[in-house]
């Protein structure tokens, strides 16, 4: 596990490993569901206290049970994001800079119609299209979020793979007479490999946020309770200008840890596709600087058997 | 550090037990153990020895420009520059500043590179980038100046003033190589450093570059270190020799001697693998084996397990660099057969001839 060097990835898988285990168990170990109600009179929040740990809402929902209910739509519908966006990324772009010509010309001119249209707006206007029960289920609301996020990675592929498509190995595959599928499956898309892991990896941080926004805007419909659900109802509860800080800093802080350690493993990614970072920052414990041009040196005490040597050299010299 | 004298055979360059790591801590790959030449002036020393064996990386480190992961970790190298005086100066390159170095680089100690051809800037006409190092070491010349320059060190390298505002696509590759040959000599450094500098080019073109950087360096008087894995042309163009295997230097001589009478097995491996011109038909012979991995190198002589004639000794002690047996000298390899305790194998224990009266040392008439 060479990779796990790195200070950053340690701490990022940590912290994706913790709330993956959150998004599959949490809603099991929770004390209670996530719409239980500690009593249907009050109707004024609980700070946190040992009975309720984060708190309860105006609903006198237990918080912190749907701190961990949350977490499993709101991971999932990234997730599916990430993968379906990566997907038609992969399929337009890499198409578009290997066919070249028309293709090319049709698929970049959607590429770009999709990069110059505002996002959040055409999720907007698709989630209210929707029937209700649809907007609740996460496989649309995964496909709808990735449909404005496929095409920045497309552009990103199609350019790598017009790069590719004139390396001698490629050539050489097309000259021997490799049909184009393979050659694009064998020979192209192993190279994207890089471009592809950190593109989707952006692509999920995305889905994440924009995922919360959406249910903050509340136009998820539904009854799942989930990170951005929770958001929604303390801006309807007045939590903002009632200072009941403990309805939203709690699922707030979830969805920047999961971006957060998403990032921190992005730069494992870059690590490993470039491995010149990793030893040019040195292993821990030796504080070297290396600059270009200006070699470092590094006197590290002789051993007795360079010594030995010297001495043996000295005495031939005489 | 004893006073110097600028007379030609001074030392320029003195490299003492140079030690490269790559990487830090423990898992660091030794790549250049204890290494020790001297450079004189107007001497020729060429560097030689198979791909993987530090030849590069000596040079790179010397001149301080290893890349990342490469740490010097131990030895010295001293420059020795002519000052404006006249007198030599002495300068410690692995005790100098960034600033320091950038005084000398390119004006007293300058590098061609392997495959330098590729380091031309496609968009930049070659004229203002060899007018750049005028620009930025020689403040006082005129721009009129600069360009007649410029045409004089094309002139020099055999390319026609013609082709001074041309673009680096618009040559061909033995003339771009020619340019940064011309490149590095702009401010008359006094060593050059020159990393495989023909390698790319067909044997002709090699050896027209090879005839005019030879005359340059009569009319001139710069030292060069020659790094090459060309062991026949460095024969012909060197004045010493120092052989590399495994990150040390194994063997040092005379190119006469070296050629005639080699005295380490893996030199005599090197001369073997090449055809002579003249003489009877013999078979060539080559090295078994392949060089071996810096990081698991064999115990004591890391030729032992390639080497026909190895000793018991070979397999626990590491050999240093000594005279061999029976001379006396400068030269030197590091072989325990030539530590006296033994016969020396007749095929390392040749004579060279003498030296034909009057020729000169580098006449290309060895072969």
């Amino acid at each position: 596990m060479r990779y796990l060097r790195s200070t950053k990835v340690i701490l990022g898988l940590a912290i994706l490993v913790l709330f993956v285990l959150i998004a599959l168990f949490g809603p099991l170990v929770a004390p209670h569901s996530a719409h239980w109600q500690a009593s249907t009179t009050a109707d004024t929040p609980l700070p946190p206290s040992g009975r309720f740990w984060f708190g309860t809402d105006v609903q006198q929902h237990d918080l912190f049970s749907q701190v961990l209910a949350g977490g499993r739509d709101t991971l999932l519908i990234s997730l599916l994001a990430g993968i379906i966006a990566t997907a038609l990324s992969v399929l337009v772009g890499v198409t578009a800079g290997y066919l070249g010509g028309i293709v090319d010309d049709l698929l970049s001119a959607l590429t770009n119609i999709f990069l110059a249209l505002p996002g959040l707006l055409i999720l907007m206007v698709v989630l209210k299209a929707l029937p209700l029960d649809l907007t609740g289920n996460p496989l649309t609301i995964g496909a709808v979020i990735a449909l404005t996020a496929w095409a920045w990675g497309a552009r990103v592929l199609r350019a790598q793979t017009m790069t590719l498509r004139g390396q001698d190995y490629v050539e050489a595959a097309r000259v021997i007479g490799e049909r184009k599928p393979r050659i694009i499956i064998f020979e192209i898309v192993p190279n994207l490999l890089p471009i592809l892991a950190s593109s989707f990896i952006f692509t999920v941080i995305y889905g994440i946020g924009t995922y919360a926004t959406l249910a903050w805007l509340g136009l998820i419909g539904g009854s799942s309770v989930t990170w951005g659900t929770m958001l929604y109802n303390a801006q309807v509860g007045g939590a903002l200008i009632s200072g009941w800080w403990w309805w939203f800093i709690p699922p707030a802080l979830c969805v920047a840890a999961v971006g957060v350690a998403l990032s921190l493993l992005n730069f494992g990614i870059d690590e490993i596709i470039n491995p010149r970072l990793t030893s040019a920052r040195g292993s821990r414990g030796h504080r070297v600087r290396f600059i270009l041009g200006l070699t470092p040196v590094v006197r590290t005490t002789a051993a007795p058997a360079a010594d030995l040597s010297l001495d043996l050299k000295k005495e031939v010299a005489q | 550090m004893t006073a110097t004298t600028t007379a030609i055979g001074s030392p320029v360059l003195e490299v003492r037990d140079l030690c490269v790591d790559y990487g830090l801590g423990d898992k660091a790959v030794r790549a250049i153990t204890d290494a020790s030449i001297t450079l004189r002036r107007g001497e020729v020393l060429g560097l030689a020895g198979e791909s993987g064996s530090g030849k590069s990386t000596l040079a790179y480190a010397l001149t301080r420009l290893l890349r990342a992961p490469g740490v010097i970790t131990g030895g010295e190298v001293l420059f020795h520059p002519n000052g404006p005086d006249g007198t030599a100066q002495t300068i410690d390159l692995l005790a100098a500043s960034a600033a320091q170095l950038r005084r000398i680089r390119w004006s007293q100690l300058a590098v061609v590179f392997q495959s330098a051809m590729h380091a031309l800037n496609p968009v930049a006409r070659i004229d203002a980038q060899l007018t750049d190092s005028l620009k930025a070491h020689r403040a006082d010349m005129s721009p009129a100046q600069r360009r007649e320059r410029a045409v004089e060190l094309l002139r020099m390298v055999g390319i026609s003033e013609d082709r001074v505002r041309s673009y680096p696509h618009e040559l061909s590759g033995g003339m771009r190589q020619r340019v940064m040959i011309a490149m590095a000599l702009a401010l008359e450094p006094q060593v050059v450093i020159m990393d495989e500098p023909t390698t790319a080019l067909d044997v002709v073109t090699q050896r027209e570059i090879i005839e005019e950087l030879m005359q340059l360096k009569e009319r001139l008087g710069f030292a060069i270190v020659f790094i090459t894995h060309d062991l026949s042309l460095l024969i012909e163009l060197a004045d010493r020799i120092a052989i590399m295997y495994a990150g040390r230097i194994v063997e040092q001589a005379d190119a006469r001697q070296l050629f005639h009478a080699p005295r380490h097995p893996y030199s005599l491996g090197l001369l073997n693998s090449f055809p002579s011109l003249h003489g009877e038909r013999v078979r060539m012979e080559g090295i078994p084996g392949s060089p071996p991995s810096l990081s698991t190198l064999p115990t004591g002589c890391a030729f032992h397990p390639r080497c026909g004639f190895a000793l018991d000794r070979c397999r626990a002690d590491t050999p240093v660099l000594m005279s061999p047996t029976g001379e006396a000298g400068e030269r030197t390899a590091a072989c325990w057969l030539q530590d006296g305790r033994q016969d020396v194998p007749a095929q390392l224990n040749l004579t060279a001839p003498p030296r034909p009266t009057g020729a000169p040392q580098s006449d290309g008439s060895l072969l």
